[in-house]
């Protein structure tokens, strides 16, 4: 289909680090309902944390959780080896954490607004000096960007809305990756997708984790997750299961997790 | 405090009450319902000042009366395409939209006017609709004086209200315009036409306002002048959200705000001494500001109000 | 028929877009004057000349321009960030009357250099303040703003109006109620002797050139631009939407305060109920057709000017009501807004 052979990029083995984020107990409520229910999940430097689950059981709550969209209405959130409170964007950002949102044209970019404004928005402290916003050094970056992960079909002043999906989503990747996070937090990084542009997501988020960052993956995917993971979690009804090792991980096993095998009889029958 | 007893024990403020309602009903009534189908009408105010002088202007030339409210309605109507065809076909902001039609045809009923009415010391008037007897029920005492010697057009917008409270919940077209004000994809899939519905819904509603600036010239006062719409219009968009959408609501929430505003008028005679007048006219303006803030969260709006519909986007 | 989006702008599609609206306008009103039974391109010949046929009429159109420069500018930073202000009539009123306030009872005497600074960001304050409020409803009740601003108006008008009548009346001033006048001393300096024309022009392209700067040089002009086009995207970068918008509000309440601050110092030095013939709601339609273009508005706001002033000179002349102008202005508005579209979009068979 895509007019090339395509292969997806296989997940080496490896040693991750120390841990970067945990979170403890964690409960997040939104319009008076509980999203998430006293969760437990941690990363590690140089692994991939994959939570599995079908949408509308409180992914999108924990994504925005952990961009910082969304606030703790209980537990505790360590970061860095440090207890931390509710944290706001620019605060995020700038811990050196990385975020792909689930919705890249709602939420991810701004379409009317030129590549290299897109690339710099999110860290503008970076490319800015006594409130004025340097412009060529926000164009280089995207031209970094650009070249680095092979955004095609763009040049830093052009109107990101003219971009396909695939290339609109490696240049959400380049302009976290280019600098590397310490910690990426990737939401539904492939949807929507041709098969190059999934392999190409798929590749830098290995990469990502090679070169040491943790790396938080939210998705419907069981096939992605099962390929990129190396620690699984289930998200059913706002409560995360235990985690499960790669090794131990396939699909019918994921499948009943989802289902909520693990729980209690009170949590399995809000499910 | 004898004074207020004395003031709401008068039939007169009722019948008030219920002439100063006429215009908002017409008016809340329409907005209404193009808002159930999605779409914010900011041209009422420019419409009902329109429809107040085409009324007027026609009655003037020797219509009679309910032709006068029929050619209101009927360009009330063509506003509601225009303005249909900016938002539901171009999708352009309805906001930026609706004031562009509220200047132009405010300042082209100015225009018509001048042009064919010359300039007197004192405006032309006409004969206006004449409160009418309902034998028997008019001449209970107290009830009969306040509330049933009203206009026709009063007495019609009253049944309107419930009238369209029936339409909107209990007929199939209005499952299909609550429908298209809600998801209009969903209400494709389900064979609806939410273009033809929100068209339907513009040209109608603004054939309602237009009804209630007609009624400001030809029962409320019997000649018509620049600014006399003194910002109804945009009161009657407060009352939509105070009426969270519902028609009977929307009757209720006019009459509620027209007990203020008439209380506010008596009020001012006593009070004219100590306090400017100016204050008491206030009042109506700060109410709605008021209810606006005290229901804006509450209310259950139509969810794809504001919201282009564009075939096949998501 | 469908509509596609386009891919890019041409430049000569943004250019000639204004100016598609206006020819457009025009021939609308071409017809209205047809109808009047008046010869149309004599009709408009005559608002040329009435706007710009001797020197007192340029001057005039150009004092015109003035306040229509400053709503314009109010109407377009906030539109930009879909701040929908409709309040700039109220927050001109407001600007007017703090600055006949403060002037008489706080300033006498007060040297120029001093008192018209001081007035003028006063005036800009007043302004300020008034779109706070519905700005804070906004944000605190999830109010829309439009009705809000466009209600505030008139308590603004009907509140200034009572300041004439009672605390803020001119004793000396007979017939009509107007508000104490502001000293001398507060009195803008005119450009050219025995005109009207005051330093305010020099005022208002200033601060045009300042905010289109602002707009695209600094953090503040990109994140406001940001909160307009995509809030939930802007939020998700970390703009902070509440406080840019308040900011957003503070600055185009203040020029809309301002506008009413310039036209009393600059012009008649009094206020009255009367003072602005809808400088407000023209200013909305000067930002549109400036397509938010801090330096377009200073053109629209003259050719708007040009409009009224010409109007008035031609309805001098000829049986065509003055209203002509404010057809014209409004059929503008819509037609810049289809304009617009068809520089975004093609038709599709």
């Amino acid at each position: 289909m895509v007019g090339r052979e395509v292969k997806r990029p296989v997940r080496e083995a490896s040693q991750p680090g120390e841990i970067i984020l945990s979170a403890e107990n964690v409960s997040v409520q939104q319009g008076g309902v509980d999203r998430l229910k006293a969760v437990d999940f941690h990363v590690r430097e140089g692994e991939v944390l994959g939570i599995i689950g079908v949408s509308g059981n409180g992914q999108a709550t924990l994504a925005q959780l952990l961009s910082g969209t969304a606030k703790r209405a209980d537990g505790a959130i360590t970061l860095f080896g440090e207890e931390v409170g509710d944290l706001s964007v620019p605060e995020i950002v700038d811990r050196g954490i990385g975020r792909i949102p689930e919705d890249r044209n709602h939420e991810g970019v701004i379409g009317e607004m030129a590549i290299w404004e897109n690339a710099v928005l999110e860290r503008i402290p970076e490319f800015s000096k006594n409130g004025l916003v340097d412009r060529s050094a926000g164009v280089k970056f995207a031209d970094d960007v650009i070249s680095a992960f092979d955004v095609r079909g763009a040049t830093p002043t052009k109107r990101i809305r003219l971009l396909s999906g695939g290339n609109m989503q490696k240049l959400i990747l380049g302009r976290n990756l280019l600098n590397q996070p310490r910690l990426l937090l990737a939401a539904q990084p492939a949807r929507g997708l041709d098969e190059g542009a999934v392999a190409a997501v798929h590749e830098r988020i290995l990469n990502a984790r090679k070169n040491g960052t943790g790396v938080i993956l939210i998705s419907e995917d069981l096939d992605e997750v099962l390929a990129l993971a190396d620690r699984i979690q289930a998200i059913v009804g706002g409560r995360l299961s235990p985690s499960v090792d790669a090794e131990d991980a396939n699909a019918r096993k994921m499948g009943l997790m989802m289902s909520g095998e693990w729980a209690d009889q009170e949590v399995r029958d809000e499910v | 405090m004898t004074e207020i007893i004395d003031i709401l024990s008068s039939a007169g403020l009722w019948a008030a009450v219920l002439r100063i309602a006429t215009p908002l009903i017409f008016g809340t009534l329409g907005a209404l319902l193009c808002e159930r189908a999605g779409v914010l009408n900011l041209g009422i105010e420019g419409i009902m000042t329109f429809g107040a002088m085409i009324g007027w202007l026609a009655v003037f030339n020797g219509a009679d009366l309910w032709t006068g409210i029929l050619v209101a309605a009927i360009s009330g109507g063509v506003f509601g395409l225009l303005h249909a065809l900016f938002t539901v076909t171009l999708g352009l902001s309805q906001h930026v939209s609706g004031l562009g039609v509220t200047l132009f045809a405010s300042s082209f009923s100015y225009y018509i006017f001048r042009l064919l009415v010359p300039v007197a010391g004192t405006p032309p008037t006409v004969e206006a609709f004449q409160p009418i007897d309902i034998p028997g029920l008019s001449d209970i005492p107290f009830i009969g004086p306040a509330f049933f010697t009203q206009t026709p057009p009063t007495y019609l917008a009253i049944v309107l209200a419930f009238f369209l409270a029936y339409i909107v919940f209990k007929t199939p077209l209005g499952l299909a315009i609550r429908m298209t004000g809600e998801n209009p994809h969903a209400a494709e899939a389900q064979g609806i036409n939410p273009i033809v519905i929100r068209y339907g819904c513009v040209i109608v509603g603004s054939g309602l306002m237009a009804i209630g600036g007609a009624f400001l010239t030809l029962s409320a006062f019997n000649s018509f002048f620049p600014t006399m719409v003194q910002g109804r219009g945009w009161i009657c968009i407060a009352l939509v959200v105070f009426a969270s959408w519902r028609p009977s609501h929307a009757l209720l929430g006019a009459l509620l705000f027209a007990f203020f505003d008439g209380f506010q008028f008596r009020l001012q005679t006593v009070l004219s001494g100590v306090v400017p007048y100016q204050v008491f006219l206030m009042i109506p303006y700060i109410l709605s500001i008021t209810a606006l803030a005290v229901m804006a969260r509450r209310a259950r709006v139509p969810q794809a109000l504001m919201q282009p519909f564009r075939r096949g986007e998501r | 028929m469908r509509f596609e989006r386009r891919e890019n702008q041409p430049l000569l599609l943004i250019f000639a877009t204004p100016l598609i609206a206006v020819i457009a306008a025009l021939a609308l009103s071409g017809v209205l004057i047809a109808l009047a039974g008046a010869p149309v391109f004599e009709a408009y010949w005559n608002i040329v000349k009435g706007a710009f046929g001797s020197r007192l009429s340029t001057t005039e159109t150009l004092t015109r321009a003035i306040p229509l420069m400053l709503t314009g500018l109010a109407a377009a930073i906030a539109f930009r960030a879909k701040l929908w202000n409709i309040g700039a009539e109220g927050q001109l009123y407001i600007g007017a009357i703090t600055v006949s306030a403060v002037s008489s009872q706080l300033l006498a005497g007060t040297p120029s250099l001093i008192q018209i600074p001081v007035l003028l960001i006063c005036g800009a304050i007043a302004g300020m303040i008034l779109l706070l409020i519905p700005l804070w409803l906004r944000l605190r009740f999830s109010v829309d703003e439009v009705v809000t601003t466009l209600l505030l108006n008139f308590v603004a008008i009907l509140f200034v109006s009572m300041l004439i009548d009672t605390v803020l009346k001119d004793p000396l001033a007979f017939g009509w109620p107007q508000s104490l006048p502001v000293e001398d001393d507060a009195m803008l300096p005119r450009i050219l002797t025995r005109s009207r024309l005051h330093i305010g022009l020099f005022i208002a392209i200033a601060l045009a050139i300042i905010i289109y700067l602002i707009q695209t040089r600094t953090v503040f002009g990109l994140q406001s631009r940001a909160a307009g086009l995509n809030p939930e995207a802007a939020v998700f970068a970390g703009v902070p939407l509440g406080r840019t918008l308040v900011l957003v509000a503070m600055i185009s309440g203040g020029f809309a305060g301002l506008a009413g601050a310039v036209e009393v110092m600059g012009v008649q030095g009094y206020v009255t109920t009367e003072l602005s013939p809808g400088f407000g709601y023209s200013g909305i339609v000067v930002a549109m057709l400036a397509n938010l273009n801090p330096i377009g508005v200073i053109l629209a706001a003259l050719f708007i000017a040009t409009m009224f002033v010409g109007a008035d000179g031609m309805s001098r002349v000829m049986e065509i009501p003055t209203y002509i102008a404010d057809v014209t202005v409004a059929s503008s508005l819509l037609s810049m807004l289809v304009a617009i579209f068809f520089t975004q979009y093609r038709i599709r068979r």
